[in-house]
């Protein structure tokens, strides 16, 4: 599963990467379904994780979130890229 | 030779919010830490060590240049530039000359256009130096960096440090630079976002005198530590909505900027940078609009994660937006400052039948936003909140808190 629009592909290696930047050592977590609190990501840390994300996919990104957002997968689905205008 | 160069985007930001303190308010910014010493090295050893932490990170050596008119610059000395002095004391009154000295380097005046921003007082006892005070000034450590001097001072105790530290200077030149070209059109235009969404009419009142007061309660935290669960946010992101909600409430607002401090250390090489990097980002909030607390406090912990990644900008530039949509002398939109501090208790269950308590304190800062609190979690949820408006007095200060108590604690099962 990944997340694909326009340029910005990010999928489970891509998030691997990004986490393991954030909180090294941490990068083989079991899967994308992986809660927040479960590998110690708090609110800054998720922010650094999107900036990671950012840097990886070389855009900015946006958060899009309508239900929950407690495991890698929410927040993988919940990127979308930054249009200029926005 | 000296070295010129622009600021980075936090020693800006920081310059900007001291610029036009007074005298009596210079010291007010400083930072102040006791370094333990190891059993081993001379007083000689630890001098020569403090003396290498200025080589290493230039933002200890750093001065700055300031002319009317223009951005200021940051001028770097070529060799060591401190303040040191040695304090020898009895046997026995170590503990007494580091609490008078920390008194003491508290607000040490600092002279940033002229003087090194820091200075360090070694006390020797018996020969043997046993503790390291220093005062820094905040433009040119923030608590995180702060934490970085300490672990250095003790490894250049040992020895030399081989690699090189990041600097300012660089940060300076990438932030300006084409690579931040995407970052710094975004973080504009999330400004302009944020505050086109402001409203005017309802701004804080103007400067009054500054009171102080503190919430300590283990019933909040608890309540705040349930919501969260419920919600699937986190702890700091419901303590930000009670204290946006109680503040808007407080004042009589419905829409209001919430600031955030935003420590910025998200790469690794601003993770190993000695310098200010704290910068407030703000999200929009709206009271009301039909929304339960429950729903504003899950779109203020989406907001604060987004908003952090625009943390890193130019204070000019935004000031220069919020300058275009309300000009001076028109009605501001009201901006409220909180800092959150995360620490080691949070796998700590608070005690929810701990007294209640506000306590009334005397303000002994008057730099900053003029609606500004700080929280933290120690076993309880403490919150020191202090305001300088205009017919806002100690006691509606503690209304505040009171409130913001209330708004938490019943969240408790």
């Amino acid at each position: 599963m990944s997340n694909n629009q326009g340029d910005m592909v990010i999928d489970e290696d891509v998030m691997r990467r990004c986490v393991g930047h954030v909180l090294p050592g941490v990068e083989d977590f079991s899967g994308l379904d992986t809660r927040f609190d479960e590998i110690g990501l708090d609110s800054m840390l998720l922010a650094e994780l999107i900036v990671q994300l950012e840097e990886e996919t070389d855009g900015m990104l946006d958060l899009h979130v309508t239900g929950r957002l407690e495991t890698l997968r929410d927040l993988m689905l919940s990127l979308r890229p930054l249009r200029e205008a926005e | 030779m000296a070295i010129s160069s622009p600021l980075s985007f936090g020693q800006l930001s920081l310059w900007r919010n001291i610029e036009n303190s007074s005298e009596s308010q210079r010291g007010e910014v400083n930072l102040v830490h006791v370094w333990k010493v190891p059993a081993g090295p001379s007083t000689e050893d630890v001098v020569i060590a403090l003396h290498s932490l200025s080589l290493r990170h230039e933002a200890l050596r750093t001065t700055l240049e300031v002319q009317y008119g223009t951005e200021p610059r940051q001028i770097i000395a070529p060799s060591a530039v401190a303040d040191f002095e040695v304090l020898r004391v009895a046997a026995g009154e170590e503990h007494l000359a580091v609490e008078a000295t920390v008194a003491r380097l508290d607000f040490h005046p600092f002279n940033i256009l002229s003087d090194a921003p820091w200075k360090a007082v070694v006390i020797v006892s018996q020969g043997r130096p046993t503790d390291v005070v220093v005062t820094v000034h905040h433009i040119a450590a923030d608590f995180w960096a702060l934490g970085l001097l300490g672990a250095d001072f003790r490894k250049l105790l040992k020895g030399p440090i081989t690699e090189t530290a990041p600097t300012p200077r660089d940060l300076a030149a990438e932030q300006r630079g084409p690579s931040w070209d995407k970052k710094r059109r975004a973080v504009r235009s999330y400004f302009h976002k944020i505050y086109s969404a402001a409203d005017g009419g309802g701004g804080l009142p103007s400067s009054g005198v500054p009171v102080k007061a503190s919430l300590h309660s283990g019933v909040a935290l608890q309540g705040a530590r349930e919501l969260a669960a419920h919600l699937g946010i986190t702890v700091p992101s419901v303590i930000l909505a009670a204290l946006g909600k109680a503040a808007a409430d407080a004042i009589g607002v419905r829409t209001y900027l919430l600031n955030t401090m935003c420590a910025n250390r998200f790469q690794s090489r601003d993770k190993n940078l000695v310098v200010s990097m704290n910068q407030w980002v703000p999200i929009i909030c709206q009271a009301g609009q039909g929304r339960s607390f429950e729903e504003s406090a899950q779109e203020i912990h989406r907001a604060t994660l987004m908003a952090y990644r625009h943390g890193r900008y130019n204070p000019d530039e935004r000031a220069e937006i919020r300058e275009q949509l309300f000009p001076g002398g028109t009605p501001q939109p009201a901006e409220f400052h909180f800092n959150f501090t995360p620490n080691s208790s949070a796998g700590i269950a608070p005690d929810p039948t701990n007294m209640v308590r506000v306590v009334r304190e005397r303000p002994s800062r008057t730099i900053g936003p003029r609606f500004m609190v700080a929280a933290s979690e120690f076993g309880d949820l403490l919150v020191t909140a202090r305001t300088m408006l205009d017919g806002f007095s100690e006691d509606h200060l503690v209304e505040y808190l009171t409130s913001v108590n209330n708004i938490l604690s019943r969240y408790t099962v």
